[in-house]
């Protein structure tokens, strides 16, 4: 047996593109679809377009005037010049529009429509209203009135606008020749130049919706590939077949693993061989058309994010049972991987190496500053090792997937699984009156005494549905099963970790706040009330790290994840019941702006208490990062803190990394 | 080689699920089992036995969580690849490739076994006549019916002339004709010397076949031998009634 180590993984890889290729369905996505999008879209709308403005500008229209104003001369010359193809002329007396217009503030703006729309017989057109200048000197004054929502009076309206405006240009240009007898283009030539060349151009547009675009067919490319390669296998039962013969599983996978990455870079491929085509299908002017192939070679720094991608398709798919429940986990996913990328919908957003580090986001930024020809080195190199060490973690979980033992253990006991669905229920039920409690009690509190009110809610409230929810649960539904038993103690280094990573956590918030700022200004509305404001400015340190540190951490902790957490883990799906809890520990934020930041905090300290099995490296976390939070936002951080912020950063997030490993010993488990 | 003259070995084999939600399941409870080249054994038991666990942990499929086990002289632990190399394995739920024919699907398989070139043509027609399959070699697996997708199947677990065998229910969803096909099959490897390892929980399978049975029942195998000394140790004539005999033996014990 003296093959070659890769050999096997070309045999695999062999044996499942073969399979692929003969899969119409997987042809279908990975290659025609990409190809055809692109042209199809592009030409469907420009299509559309042409075609909407050919129906309107064949539209015969009543266009309404009023020329009273102006001598008769004028006045010929103006019908004359309004009066083109598919437009009649109906004189009206418009100058009750113009006086109600005029008399009328904004508010009343509902009145001018009804005038507008009884003068002209229901509205669909525009009115213009011609008067001589106010003053000996000034210009002839053209109005026209229109609804802009109406198509048919927008497009009465343009009619009316261009054909007054070329009138005017003829008849400018007619009368400085007679007044100058000189060409009044011959002393002062102006002319716009745009210094962006077409290619810069194009590529800055195409930056703007490429990334996005391309990870949604990049998903939709390879995952007819790895629902044939993991989850079809399974689903075929030839699964246990292969794990019976003497092929090393690393051999396996990797075969399986090249074999959907060929199916989403010949979605790439196909996505770029369809622009050229849109591009070659002479649409010009089509954003990427003018596109040089370095530009468009540019595009290879996505090349890690295919990677990542693909084995992101393969985990997902080498977890589902069968083709179908692959299939419905594929539209949420494909939900999650594009919201990242659309980072780049922010205007000016500069790359930076923090963002290259926010899997799919920094590739999205990456990709958008090839395409415009500035790519940023330090940031794409941080992305690009980032994403394929991401790849590598990932490719880790896979070969454990195929672990026989996950794939083929005996099914769930139907008595044990609701039992389990009860525990979902109950933490359901705690978490949903601890947010109703908030909105109903803790605001109304709040209201009458700000610090107080506070105080009241943690301690009084929440604190007894914590303990009480708790109690109740265990006597309801027996012990739980030592992963979902999270009152216990942990290792000291657990609570040094999740004390020293605070500072991370904190910019990291900050981080999405200023970020969430952007998209969503903060009401004025939403100020804190005046004594907490007051509290946190006057009040001294120690009374603020009791207020806004230790009082929330130690009460939230213990409900949100001792008990709710506690509750739903009894399920056996950590994941779900993780972000479930984050959720209701933002929604009891009670605020829309908070609700992301809450999130992902709740997020950080459910996954700690869940693999450190306690809740109490999450209480110490919390409270450092409140503490953290509130000191620095008053710039009141301790000097030797402050100096070393960046510092305490790098070591924050090294504890952080750590804090999952630091659960309690196998012994002990 | 090894100098074992057993095919199969297994001691004290335990196999316990750890399941963090369900705690502790427990399919096989040290469970001894001998089988020699050029027999026939079965594991007779009812569903949920713990027959196909133990299966599969003699195919290296799953650990087990103590006990030894040993397939053609290699301990499945610790050379689960030269036990694979000298194993078959094929199970009622063994499926085929839909979009491979029988022959790529058999030249696969080989070349996953380490065979090529000539000897993989070689073996490759070898199964192909033995079983028959020349009618529908080039066509693509999810044309074939029940019965053929079988002979495939058998095909390919024996592509690599295996030392051992071993068979889950290997009849199961198969009309007669196909199932006594199977049995000729499972025969034939009788002759050739080499061991076959069956479970069943049809009687007359086993009946037919196996030189010795195994009476599996709750993860303990509760008597081995010849079907004469089956019969003579319960007084029973029937199969089944040995069965029963057997299993009200032991619960009577722990009763």
């Amino acid at each position: 047996m003296s093959r070659p180590a890769g050999g096997l993984t070309g045999v695999v890889l062999r044996a499942e593109l073969r399979q692929l290729l003969r899969d119409r369905r997987a042809l279908f996505a990975a290659v025609v679809l990409p190809v055809l999008l692109y042209p199809l879209l592009l030409g469907g709308t420009r299509r559309m377009e042409e075609a909407a403005e050919e129906s309107m500008g064949g539209r015969d229209l009543e266009l309404f005037v009023d020329l009273e104003g102006v001598g008769a001369e004028t006045r010929a010359a103006l019908e004359e010049a309004l009066a083109g193809p598919h437009t009649t002329l109906t004189p009206c007396s418009a100058a009750g529009l113009l006086e109600v217009q005029d008399s009328l503030p904004s508010a009343h703006r509902a009145r001018l429509r009804t005038h507008f729309e009884e003068l002209t017989n229901g509205g669909r057109t525009a009115v213009v209203l011609a008067t001589e200048p106010e003053g000996t000197e000034g210009p002839l004054m053209a109005r026209v009135f229109a609804r802009r929502k109406d198509p048919l009076s927008r497009e009465a309206s343009s009619r009316g606008r261009a054909r007054l405006r070329e009138w005017s240009r003829r008849e400018g240009e007619a009368q400085r020749l007679e007044l100058l007898a000189v060409d009044p283009a011959a002393p002062l030539a102006v002319e716009a130049r745009n210094i962006a060349s077409a290619e810069d151009q194009g590529g800055r547009e195409l930056g703007q919706f490429l990334p996005i675009l391309l990870v949604f067919l990049l998903v939709s490319g390879g995952s007819y590939g790895a629902l044939t390669v993991f989850a079809g296998e399974r689903e075929a039962g030839t699964l246990e077949t292969l794990l019976t013969t003497p092929a090393d599983r690393g051999h396996l996978v990797r075969g399986k693993f090249l074999c959907v990455l060929a199916a989403t870079g010949a979605a790439l491929l196909s996505n770029l061989a369809g622009l050229a085509l849109a591009a070659a299908m002479g649409s010009a002017d089509l954003p990427g058309g003018a596109l040089g192939a370095g530009r468009l070679l540019s595009t290879a720094v996505f090349l890690p994010t295919v990677v990542l991608l693909t084995a992101v398709l393969c985990l997902a798919c080498g977890r589902a049972r069968s083709f179908r429940q692959g299939q419905q986990l594929l539209f949420p996913l494909t939900l999650c991987l594009v919201v990242p990328t659309t980072v780049v919908l922010v205007p000016d957003l500069e790359h930076s190496i923090g963002l290259g580090l926010v899997p799919l986001a920094g590739a999205a930024l990456s990709l958008r500053d090839a395409l415009r020809g500035a790519l940023t080195p330090g940031p794409t190199l941080a992305m690009m090792v980032s994403h394929l060490a991401l790849s590598a973690v990932l490719l880790r979980r896979l070969a454990v997937l195929l672990d026989a033992e996950r794939a083929l253990a005996g099914g769930a006991v139907r008595a044990e699984a609701a039992q389990r669905r009860l525990g979902t229920r109950a933490g359901h039920v705690v978490g949903g009156l601890a947010v109703l409690l908030m909105l109903a009690v803790g605001t109304r509190l709040q209201a009458q005494a700000p610090l107080g009110g506070l105080l009241g809610t943690l301690w009084l409230v929440l604190l007894p549905l914590a303990l009480i929810g708790h109690l109740r649960i265990g006597r309801a539904l027996g012990p739980a099963t030592p992963s979902a038993r999270l009152f216990g103690g942990c290792r000291p280094s657990a609570l040094v970790a999740a004390a020293l990573a605070a500072p991370p956590l904190a910019w990291a918030v900050e981080q999405l706040v200023a970020h969430l700022l952007r998209w969503l200004p903060l009401p004025s509305s939403a100020a804190a009330p005046s004594a907490l404001v007051d509290l946190v400015e006057g009040g001294s340190t120690l009374t603020l790290v009791a207020v806004f540190a230790l009082s929330p951490a130690v009460v939230e902790e213990l409900l949100f994840r001792g008990t709710v957490l506690g509750a739903l883990l009894r399920d056996g799906r950590p994941a779900r019941a993780i972000l479930t809890s984050a959720g209701l520990f933002a929604l009891a934020h009670l605020s829309l702006h908070r609700l992301p930041p809450t999130f992902a905090l709740g997020c950080v300290l459910g996954v700690v208490a869940w693999r450190t099995r306690s809740v109490w490296p999450a209480v110490v976390l919390h409270a450092a990062y409140n503490a953290w939070a509130v000191l620095s936002g008053t710039e009141r951080l301790p000097e030797l803190l402050a100096d070393n912020a960046v510092l305490l950063r790098w070591v924050g997030l090294a504890a952080l990394a750590a804090l999952p490993f630091l659960g309690p010993r196998r012994e002990e488990s | 080689m090894s100098t074992a003259p057993d095919a199969i070995q297994a001691e004290g084999l335990i196999k316990t699920f750890h399941d963090p939600e369900r705690g502790e399941v427990n399919a096989v409870q040290g469970l001894d089992l001998i089988c020699r080249g050029g027999e026939i054994m079965g594991l007779l038991g009812p569903n949920g036995a713990g027959k196909t666990t133990t299966l599969r942990m003699l195919a290296t499929i799953l650990a087990p969580t103590a006990g030894r086990a040993r397939v053609a002289g290699f301990d499945v632990v610790e050379e689960p690849l030269e036990v694979r190399r000298r194993l078959g394995f094929l199970s009622g739920t063994t499926g085929l490739y839909p979009r491979l024919t029988a022959r790529e699907t058999l030249e696969y398989f080989g070349r996953l076994h380490g065979l090529e070139g000539p000897e993989l043509e070689r073996q490759v027609e070898r199964v192909v006549d033995a079983f028959d399959l020349h009618a529908f070699a080039s066509g693509r697996c999810e044309a074939l019916s029940t019965g053929q997708k079988q002979r495939v199947s058998i095909a390919r677990a024996t592509l690599h002339d295996p030392e051992v065998l071993i068979l889950d229910e290997p009849t199961t969803g198969l009309d007669i004709l196909a199932a006594s096909d199977m049995i000729r099959f499972i025969e034939q490897r009788r002759e050739e010397g080499r061991a076959v390892l069956f479970s069943t929980h049809v009687l007359s399978e086993a009946e037919r076949l196996c030189d010795r049975i195994a009476i599996v029942h709750a993860g303990r195998v509760l008597a081995v031998g010849t079907q004469e000394e089956l019969r003579a140790r319960t007084g029973a004539t029937w199969l089944e009634d040995v069965y029963r005999a057997l299993v009200a033996e032991v619960e009577g014990q722990t009763a």
